[in-house]
């Protein structure tokens, strides 16, 4: 399927919060219950339109904990977005939203949209982080702000193709070099590769001409 | 810099040698841009395969053989004792960088580190272990000074990189390599001086780099990673227009992208496919680069899904097909007539198998098996596949190696997508001679052609395998062309290829139509009885038919104890024949040939083949034999064939036979790939797939003749429960060990502390004889103090009394004197005397003198007279002399004269005497002069020159 623009996300946050799911709802509509810890990075992918053209969005899901840390800063640079996510049932992952936010700042280029994300909107008995704190934050920081739930599917969508219309806004605005695929913006193929040649057939046979056999 | 050096080193030879090498280094290093634009050119022109990779990929690497050239010349004259200079260089070594690490000039140090770069080759342990400091503080300290740094790194560089290119372990490499990246900052310094555009820093900080990786790929990859976006730097280099650096690059990444799943992915994410297949598409089809690009690209999709699932995702298959029809059919435009041309360029063919390579590996049976099957879903998609069968039906120009991979990555990509089976087995090769043949046809016509080489009838029966793979329809279709009411008695049908195989008296090719046909049966039953029905007419005159059932086990039979790996073949056919089909059994059976066979060969030691190969073989007929035991239907025919083996073999036998075959080396070996070895026909012995079914079944055949007993064979209930019972005894073992190791911990406890309270009882104890015999030392030193005083009061007293005795000596020498009055005059008159006497002996003295000097003044006189009298008788001579001359001349005119004559004579003769004696006496007088000369010398009278003539 040909496509306008391919653009990379990552998303990070603290291991738990929900980054794998929300990606599987996102790409395969479906919820997996059960944490199974993302080794290193994996990614997925979904056609979106934004604006009546086709966009990829070919999105980087990062490893949340400590250890790969290091590994998960080296795909920052090469990234047009990034969901940053937080479990609102879990102070903690509230909290360690600055450290997040300095390390993305720091490592990747300076037009990468953020978007920040409370995830699990639906366990509102055990929210421990009001809506508003996280609003409150994302406007500190100058980030857009959405409250999610990859297990209802609620604003799973809308995250993702906000984040894309803020990038494909920044495209429009001349503000991303899209030559440049270490923005993580790629041009789609102008003419997709038209299928090869098929050979004349004057040949002699490959196997065929070993055929003096017996 | 030439005055300093070689003022620095004067004296050694060494040193004059080593700083003629370090200018010719230099020099060539200077020259460095233009001779690589030159080596880039010429290696256009030339085809030459070596000298293009040595000129585009490391244009400088060729400059570090001068020294090397020394060292020849060195041993050649040297008398070979290169240990000397080994030790000398580090000496030699030592100079340099104590002058890089003392030198303020900035001149100097360059120099200094230029010298060590020229030996760096020769001495890479002291050239990379004593300036290490130095380097590194270069490093940090003087990046901005880019021909410093250069020369850093690429002296870095050389000492990491081995004399030989061979690929050896390096050990040292190692070692250094392992030393530089145990530095703090080391690997930060080297990324950031990648960093720098400056061309030489940046080659050689990335030569650098693909050394240091080539030694300790994964701490370097691991502090690659610990660098914030240290890896996507590294990307960047490859959009270096500068080819030379690119080229490195792409070497280093080929280096970084081993083995290490996390840079495999990063470096995906970085979109290096991408840039790599830019750069493929852009160079020309026979260069080295495409293959390095190749290379990498293997690195980063060999087992590793994520990769091969965004290669997919980004849609490069499509491109990876349009670059493998370029390099098939060359670029359309330029390259039309090259396309009929014999041969390729060898690079040309390297690069196609590399790429070939590629698409194997997205569809290669070890991925998962989701992966795999989107990859041949997307090769059929962009028609890569079609291509591919293309290559194995059409004369391209490719060589045999192109053709025999092609095969093989068609084998890989039809593999169990029924899809792709179908479209393979659909293509028809239309040579216009003939019916056109189906390409199942034409594979197998290969597989019998034992003109071909066995790779390429390998990889063919590989991909007949490979079609057959859970395609139950394909199976059915080809077992039809072999049933008697099948139409096409005229044309060349693939079952009767494969009879044709099993027939044939060449071993492997027999193996092959064995195992193919094994592989038609392979889990389908009813395709087993099907072929019951096969009747054959090979022997058409003698008998009407003979089924293909017997035909087989004839086959077997009159093999005898030769020919291992046909009957290799023929048994692991009929073992899955017989499997679960009563009426095969049935038919089996009723041959008695068949059973004494068996019977008789599994006891057979001394077949053909080796040891190995003879044990597998009795494994097989155990198997079959016990297939067939299983699969009888009436009782009575069951028991009497029980007790058959149990009477003619024995149950043990084989039992051991069957549980032999699972320990042979052939058997390990097919279990290892579904490919079937292409190295050595003869390691064909074993399939795949038939290891695997005997592993389900060993079990229960074995089981059959001991139905109580415990089995110890190769199925996994059987291995687990061994490995369990010997986990519990190594439990066991290990809780015994602890409480043993416990109880002696605590006894080593209790001992090293008894041991450390008698070390201490010991040391008190010392310490007590030591207080003791040092009291009793300070009591005797008391003793010795006193005495000493004692001594000291005695001594006292003696200088004391001495004084004494003195006063008293003194007193009694002055009463001495005093009785004495005129002490003094007795001395003066004493010395008086003495003068007296002495005086005495002046004047004899005096009196001697002047005797002599009397003695000579007489003998002066005398000598004047003498002298006088000389001269009268000189005068008197010549008188004498003219007179006789007169005489002589008046003629003798009277007797008078006569006679005056005669008296005249006389005289003469009287003078004559006279004349001698007067020369005598004055001979002797002169001797008596110089006697008395002398003696007046010795008197110390002065003789003047006068006297002395």
């Amino acid at each position: 399927m040909s496509y306008a623009y391919l653009f990379k996300y990552i998303i990070i946050g603290d291991t738990g919060v929900g980054k794998s799911c929300l990606l599987l709802q996102f790409t395969d509509k479906r919820f997996q219950p059960v944490h199974d810890l993302t080794i290193g990075v994996e990614f997925g992918a979904r056609m979106v339109t934004i604006d009546g053209k086709q966009i990829k969005l070919q999105i980087w899901d990062t490893a949340g904990q400590e250890s790969f840390r290091s590994i998960t800063r080296s795909y920052y640079r090469g990234a047009a977005g990034a969901l940053l996510v937080y479990d609102i049932t879990r102070r903690d992952t509230f909290n360690h939203l600055t450290s997040w936010l300095e390390d993305a700042r720091q490592h990747s280029n300076s037009n990468m949209v953020i978007m920040l994300i409370g995830n699990k909107s639906d366990l509102e008995a055990r929210r421990e982080v009001k809506r508003e704190e996280g609003e409150a934050f994302a406007r500190e920081h100058g980030l857009v702000f959405m409250e999610t739930s990859a297990k209802t599917a609620a604003n799973v969508e809308e995250a993702f193709i906000d984040t894309a219309k803020e990038i494909y806004r920044k495209i429009q605005e001349g503000v991303f070099d899209i030559n440049n695929e270490a923005n993580g913006i790629k041009l789609g193929p102008q003419h997709s590769p038209s299928s090869p040649n098929s050979p004349g057939g004057n040949a002699t046979g490959g196997l065929g001409g070993g055929s003096g056999c017996c | 810099m030439f005055a300093y050096s070689t003022s620095s080193f004067t004296g050694s030879t060494l040193s004059v040698r080593s700083f003629s090498s370090d200018t010719t280094i230099s020099n060539a290093f200077f020259n460095l841009p233009q001779n690589h634009v030159r080596g880039r050119l010429h290696a256009k022109k030339r085809n030459s395969q070596q000298a293009k990779r040595r000129n585009k990929r490391a244009p400088l690497r060729t400059h570090p053989q001068i020294p090397r050239q020394m060292s020849l010349f060195r041993n050649f004259f040297g008398g070979g004792q290169p240990d000397d200079d080994e030790d000398n260089g580090a000496e030699f070594v030592e100079t340099l960088v104590e002058r890089v690490e003392t030198c303020s000039a900035p001149e100097d140090r360059r120099d200094a580190l230029r010298a060590l770069k020229g030996v760096a080759k020769q001495y890479r342990l002291a050239v990379g272990t004593m300036g290490m400091n130095a380097y590194i503080d270069v490093l940090e300290t003087d990046r901005l000074n880019s021909e410093t740094m250069t020369l850093v790194l690429d002296t870095l560089a050389t000492v990491l990189s081995a004399d030989d290119d061979s690929s050896e372990s390096d050990e040292l490499g190692e070692r250094l390599a392992e030393m530089m990246i145990k530095r703090k900052g080391f690997i930060a310094s080297v990324l950031a001086a990648v960093d720098q555009f400056d061309f030489g820093v940046r080659r050689t900080s990335v030569q650098l780099l693909s050394n240091l990786l080539r030694h300790r790929g994964t701490e370097v990859q691991n502090a690659i990673l610990q660098q914030p976006a240290g890896l996507s730097k590294l990307v960047d280099i490859i959009h270096d227009n500068r080819e030379v650096i690119r080229n490195e690059a792409i070497l280093m990444i080929c280096e970084l992208s081993r083995a290490n799943s996390q840079i495999q992915q990063l470096l995906a994410y970085d979109n290096i496919f991408n840039d790599l297949l830019n750069i493929i598409e852009t160079e020309p089809l026979d260069s080295i680069v495409i293959e390095d690009c190749l290379f990498v690209m293997l690195n980063l999709l060999r087992k590793n899904s994520m990769n091969q699932q965004l290669f997919r995702e980004n849609q490069l298959v499509a491109r990876l097909g349009g670059i493998l029809h370029t390099f098939l059919y060359g670029h359309e435009e330029t390259e039309e007539v090259d396309v009929d041309s014999a041969e390729w360029p060898k690079q040309r063919t390297a690069n196609v198998i590399f790429l070939l390579q590629i698409i194997r590996t997205l569809v290669s049976p070890d991925n998962n098996s989701q992966n795999t099957h989107a990859a041949q879903k997307v090769l059929n998609q962009t028609k890569i596949l079609e291509e591919l069968i293309r290559v194995l039906l059409s004369e391209i120009g490719a060589s045999v190696e192109i053709l025999t991979e092609s095969i093989i990555v068609v084998a890989e990509a039809i593999r169990g997508n029924y899809t792709n089976q179908e479209l393979f087995a659909s293509t028809v090769l239309d040579n216009g001679e003939d019916a056109p043949r189906s390409s199942l046809v034409v594979l197998l016509i290969s597989m019998t052609a034992e003109k071909q080489t066995y790779k390429l009838r390998c990889a063919v029966f590989y991909c007949f395998l490979s079609y057959l793979f859970d395609n139950e329809f394909g199976k059915t279709r080809i077992i039809e062309t072999l049933l008697p009411n099948s139409q096409n008695q005229n044309t060349l049908t693939t079952g009767a290829l494969i009879m044709q195989a099993i027939s044939s008296a060449e071993s492997v090719q027999a193996w092959f139509g064995c195992v193919t046909l094994m592989h038609c049966l392979y889990d389908v039953d009813h395709l087993c009885e099907q072929l019951l029905r096969v009747k054959l007419t090979v022997v058409a005159d003698q008998q009407p038919e003979l089924s293909l059932l017997d035909h087989v086990s004839q086959l077997l039979i009159s093999a005898g104890n030769r020919r291992p790996q046909t009957r290799a073949g023929l048994l692991m056919l009929l073992g899955v024949w017989l499997q679960n089909c009563p009426m095969a059994v049935s038919a089996f059976m009723a041959k008695e040939d068949n059973l004494l066979y068996l019977t008789t060969n599994i006891v057979d030691e001394c077949g053909e083949g080796s040891e190995s190969e003879q044990q597998a073989l009795r494994g097989l007929m155990a198997f079959v034999l016990l297939s067939c035991l299983k699969n009888i239907q009436e009782k009575d025919v069951r028991t009497s064939i029980e007790t058959l083996i149990s009477r003619r073999v024995g149950k043990e036998v084989v039992l051991s036979a069957l549980e032999g075959l699972s320990r042979t080396e052939q058997f390990v070996r097919a279990a290892q790939k579904q490919q079937p070895s292409e190295n050595n026909k003869n390691n064909l012995f074993l399939d795949f797939n038939f290891v695997k079914l005997f592993k389900s079944l060993e079990g229960t055949l074995a089981k059959q003749l001991k139905p109580n007993g415990e089995f110890n064979g190769s199925s996994n209930d059987s291995i687990i429960q061994s490995f369990k019972e010997l986990i519990k005894r190594q439990d066991g073992d290990i809780a015994q060990l602890k409480q043993e190791n416990k109880k002696m911990s605590t006894e080593i406890e209790k001992l090293t502390a008894e041991a450390q309270n008698k070390e201490t009882e010991r040391e008190l104890e010392q310490l007590r004889i030591k207080l003791e015999e040092s009291t009793s030392f300070k009591t005797q030193t008391e003793v010795l103090n006193s005495q000493l005083a004692e001594a000291q009061r005695l001594t006292q007293q003696w200088y004391a009394e001495a004084e004494r005795y003195k006063q008293w000596a003194q007193q009694w020498q002055n009463y001495q004197l005093a009785q004495v009055p005129n002490a003094a005059e007795v001395g003066v008159t004493q010395l008086q005397q003495q003068v007296a006497e002495l005086e005495q002996q002046l004047g004899y003295g005096y009196q001697a003198f002047e005797q002599q000097s009397q003695t000579i003044l007489h003998y002066t006189a005398e000598n004047a007279q003498l002298r006088e009298r000389l001269v009268k008788a000189d005068a008197s001579i010549s008188e004498l002399t003219s007179k006789i001359a007169i005489v002589n001349s008046q003629p003798p005119s009277n007797g008078v004269v006569e006679n005056g004559d005669q008296k005249s004579d006389d005289e003469l003769v009287k003078l004559k005497q006279e004349q001698e004696e007067l020369l005598m006496l004055l001979a002797d007088q002169h001797n008596k002069m110089s006697v008395y000369r002398r003696r007046l010398k010795s008197l110390g009278q002065p003789v003047t020159d006068d006297e002395d003539e």
